[in-house]
């Protein structure tokens, strides 16, 4: 009860920035459309019909989803936690009868329902009446939004252990945007990993990387075998969730403030 | 004219002076810009990985075309990225009347104030990049001359746009939309222009011609503009300065300060 009230409340609050979501949204579009545009003219000027069973509308709706997704997984638990601890804030959050981590996790939530609800839908719908279906069965949906919270939640635990390098270093900004562009080299957000070379794409399959965007957005588009992304995501949390916490013990004993 | 080398250089220094406070995340930094910028090579190779590419251009071409935006994007980086970012921080705090009183030009302190020294150490990418496609190339002298005078002329088509963004940044103060404005032009500008459809052609090479930014400064170096085509592009670039220059000037002369 506790946690759906702060859900609500924080929800509440994030409705205030909705411009600059719809902002960011068109700037996605543009991007979209440019690598449409790219993508069109390497089909027929290679006279293509498919690239790694990838025909053009797949690719399209491969662009969609991604960005969708990736649009709903914009965790920034850590640029938040940064903010805390450099203005002095952060301990204040030590007293609150709610643990920290929790605290992050409901507040990101609360972003993420309000951004599903009332913008990603509505643009995936946009989407939608533009280009037409995407190659998606009612299953295969079904399957992409479980995927997607898995992802979340593997996104969630990242985020998290990368928040409390900021106990470590001076100033942690330099991580947090080496791995967010990092991130996006393969992350599948340029192009679907499967047209990296054989062995890059294999080396690239041991990461947790690949389990955030690209393999939940093949799960929509019916491209793989949601079981075994599953089982990929679920090893990921269950080794990410203990050592987050474990890093986060350890970062309490390093907090500075005054009075403390 | 000598005056405003010592200001610039002096402006120059301290910036970089103040990145460098924290080494490590000025590194961090500069390495997130550096995988930025690879972003378009790597989607290239890929593409060409893949396929046959784009009509009219080998793979070693596609790749000057990519070093000619790195470039001259890394010049605008170094001295025009931040420009609309300070003004809107200027006007609403107020502090951008100090900058009419100074007796140096509110313009170039403008952009001088706001140089960006991480772009001077990633410039180099494009650089190495070129250097990288280059001797798979025939390059005559006298292309790559004319090459010179038209990456000068992408980065003054940047620095316009940038004026003129300024401009109506004086009147709608809060600037974001317009900056990622820039940031997507810059993208599209990274690709053949020969792609798009052709209404967005004309668009791009007349009106709003990032066609400067890369694809006109690559098809003079590989010897594919000719005659009075060669002189155009730069032609446009100094017009559309000079209509960048009219805009500030009337912008200027109607600020009215905060407070009215």
């Amino acid at each position: 009860m506790v946690a759906f009230r702060i859900i609500k409340n924080l929800a509440k609050s994030r409705l205030a920035y909705k411009f600059e979501f719809f902002g960011n949204l068109i700037f996605s579009i543009l991007w979209i459309l440019l690598l449409v545009v790219i993508w069109q003219a390497v089909f027929l000027f290679s006279n293509l019909e498919s690239i790694e069973g990838f025909t053009f509308h797949d690719l399209i709706f491969y662009y969609i989803i991604i960005q969708l997704i990736r649009h709903g997984l914009d965790v920034d638990i850590s640029y938040r936690v940064e903010q805390l601890v450099r203005y002095g804030n952060f301990v204040s959050f030590l007293l609150k009868p709610i643990s920290f981590p929790i605290f992050c996790f409901l507040d990101d939530l609360s972003e993420k329902l309000v951004n599903i609800f009332l913008k990603i839908l509505p643009t995936f719908l946009v989407f939608v009446l533009i280009f037409g279906l995407p190659p998606s069965t009612l299953t295969s949906f079904l399957f992409g939004i479980i995927s997607v919270i898995f992802a979340y939640l593997l996104m969630v635990l990242i985020d998290f252990m990368l928040s409390t390098l900021i106990f470590f270093t001076k100033s942690s900004h330099g991580i947090f945007d080496v791995f967010q562009t990092g991130l996006h080299l393969i992350d599948g957000i340029l192009f679907p990993l499967i047209f990296f070379p054989e062995k890059v794409y294999s080396i690239l399959l041991y990461l947790p990387f690949p389990y955030l965007t690209f393999f939940p957005t093949l799960v929509f588009l019916n491209k793989a075998d949601f079981l075994n992304v599953l089982g990929f995501q679920v090893v990921w949390i269950l080794l990410f969730f203990p050592l987050s916490f474990f890093l986060w013990h350890l970062s309490l004993k390093r907090i500075e403030g005054a009075g403390v | 004219m000598k005056r405003e080398i010592v200001v610039l250089w002096k402006f120059f220094r301290l910036r970089l002076e103040e990145d460098m406070v924290y080494r490590l995340n000025f590194i961090l930094l500069l390495s997130s810009f550096i995988i930025y910028d690879l972003f378009g090579p790597v989607l290239m190779v890929v593409v060409y990985h893949v396929s046959e590419g784009f009509p009219n251009w080998s793979f070693w071409e596609v790749l000057v075309l990519q070093a000619s935006a790195i470039i001259v994007e890394e010049l605008w980086f170094l001295f025009g990225s931040r420009v609309l970012f300070e003004l809107e921080q200027n006007i609403t705090s107020g502090r951008f009347d100090i900058y009419l009183i100074r007796p140096l030009s509110p313009l170039f302190l403008l952009f001088s104030s706001s140089c960006f020294p991480y772009g001077l150490f990633t410039l180099f990418v494009g650089v190495f990049i070129l250097g990288y496609a280059l001797p798979h190339l025939n390059i005559t002298l006298i292309s790559f001359l004319f090459y010179l005078l038209f990456l000068c002329s992408g980065f003054l088509f940047l620095i316009s746009l940038t004026i003129l963004f300024s401009s109506i940044s004086v009147f709608v103060v809060k600037n974001k939309p317009l900056r990622d404005t820039i940031f997507t032009l810059i993208t599209y500008g990274k690709y053949p222009t020969n792609i798009f459809p052709k209404l967005l052609r004309l668009i791009f090479t007349f009106i709003l011609p990032i066609s400067l930014i890369a694809y006109f400064p690559a098809k003079v170096i590989l010897g594919k503009l000719f005659g009075f085509l060669t002189l155009l592009p730069f032609l446009i670039s100094l017009l559309f300065f000079a209509f960048s220059l009219l805009s500030w000037k009337v912008a200027i002369e109607r600020y009215s300060s905060a407070g009215g």
